[in-house]
């Protein structure tokens, strides 16, 4: 299940929160923290992107090569899962 | 219905018992209501799960509540649904103010934030004023924050109809010891998520995230280990409003 949708990026000072609302805060009381990088990640994910296509998009963006990209992505992602989130 | 002016807004209540009514005596207006908030009996029993479920969560026996306290939740849920399109949002805390300052504690149910607030009042005499005791409102504009005395006052029922700026807010946790410091908002923002009033509605949810981001700009953040003697009281004031006038 991909919750994602039903959560708000917000930033405080560089620093970039998702909080759940709605269903999503049914099932999570917590927030995610990110960095700039995590929160383009997760907006990747949110739009429905799958894994490759975040990695092509960060390799676009940041000039990052493919490898580095499969591994943040991965490394992002299996967070998420972990949480359930995905 | 009847018609109340709270933070700025005329709203109208359409209650089923007379203690919603009474609750916001002191509120009254004469003016035509901006928006209007009912309740229907489901709205009651629906107050009455949730509040069961948070007992059982927290792991305490589920408490028993009259009809008339949970209409009361009901319409002032209501009414925190819809504050945030009015650049307003519910804060779960202890608003007090001092010289026609307002300062706000908040803190984990049962850290004592009201006992904290006594303290300051013990402490300053005629220059301490309650605003609300458990649950005012909060409206962010460009020009800073301001905080608004509600109906709705905690158990000991300590609020005044009146708005004042908002300087400060102050996280509490239990101390042995009595010791202030600064916080930066980003220190600040998860302990705030957890006081501040989430709404169902994805957009007003989304407008209290903004009103938030705006206010870590407009107030100073503190972060307060506190035991319940005057020295507490004394330690907190000395750090926010003393060392800031």
């Amino acid at each position: 299940m991909n919750v994602l949708k039903d959560m708000i990026l917000t930033e405080i000072e560089g620093e970039w929160y998702a909080v759940p609302v709605g269903e999503a805060a049914k099932r999570f009381s917590g927030m995610i923290r990110m960095n700039k990088t995590g929160k383009r990640i997760f907006e990747l994910l949110m739009e429905g992107k799958d894994q490759d296509g975040v990695v092509r998009q960060l390799m676009e963006e940041y000039e990052v090569d493919e490898a580095t990209a499969q591994s943040n992505v991965g490394d992002f992602i299996g967070k998420l899962q972990s949480a359930g989130m995905l | 219905m009847r018609v109340y002016r709270i933070a700025e807004q005329n709203i109208g209540i359409e209650a089923l018992h007379d203690r919603v009514y009474f609750r916001c005596t002191a509120y009254e207006t004469e003016g035509a209501p901006d928006f209007v908030v009912r309740t229907v009996p489901a709205d009651i029993d629906r107050e009455r799960e949730r509040s069961a479920r948070e007992d059982r969560l927290e792991g305490r026996p589920v408490r028993a509540w009259s009809d008339e306290y949970l209409e009361e939740l009901a319409i002032y849920r209501q009414i925190a649904e819809i504050m945030p399109t009015c650049d307003t949002f519910l804060f779960h805390g202890s608003a007090v103010a001092v010289d026609g300052l307002g300062y706000l504690f908040a803190a984990k149910s049962g850290t004592g934030k009201s006992t904290h607030a006594r303290l300051w009042q013990q402490l300053l005499g005629d220059r301490f004023t309650y605003v609300n005791d458990d649950k005012p409102l909060v409206r962010v504009t460009g020009d800073g924050a301001v905080i608004y005395g509600t109906p709705y006052d905690g158990k000991h029922h300590l609020s005044n109809n009146i708005a004042v700026p908002l300087k400060a807010i102050c996280l509490l946790q239990r101390g042995t010891e009595n010791s202030i410091r600064r916080l930066s908002a980003r220190e600040a923002f998860p302990r705030l998520m957890q006081q501040v009033y989430c709404p169902e509605d994805r957009e007003a949810f989304a407008r209290t995230m903004g009103l938030l981001q705006e206010l870590t700009r407009q107030v100073r953040f503190y972060v307060l280990s506190c035991n319940m003697d005057i020295e507490a009281a004394r330690v907190a004031f000395e750090g926010m409003v003393s060392s800031n006038s």
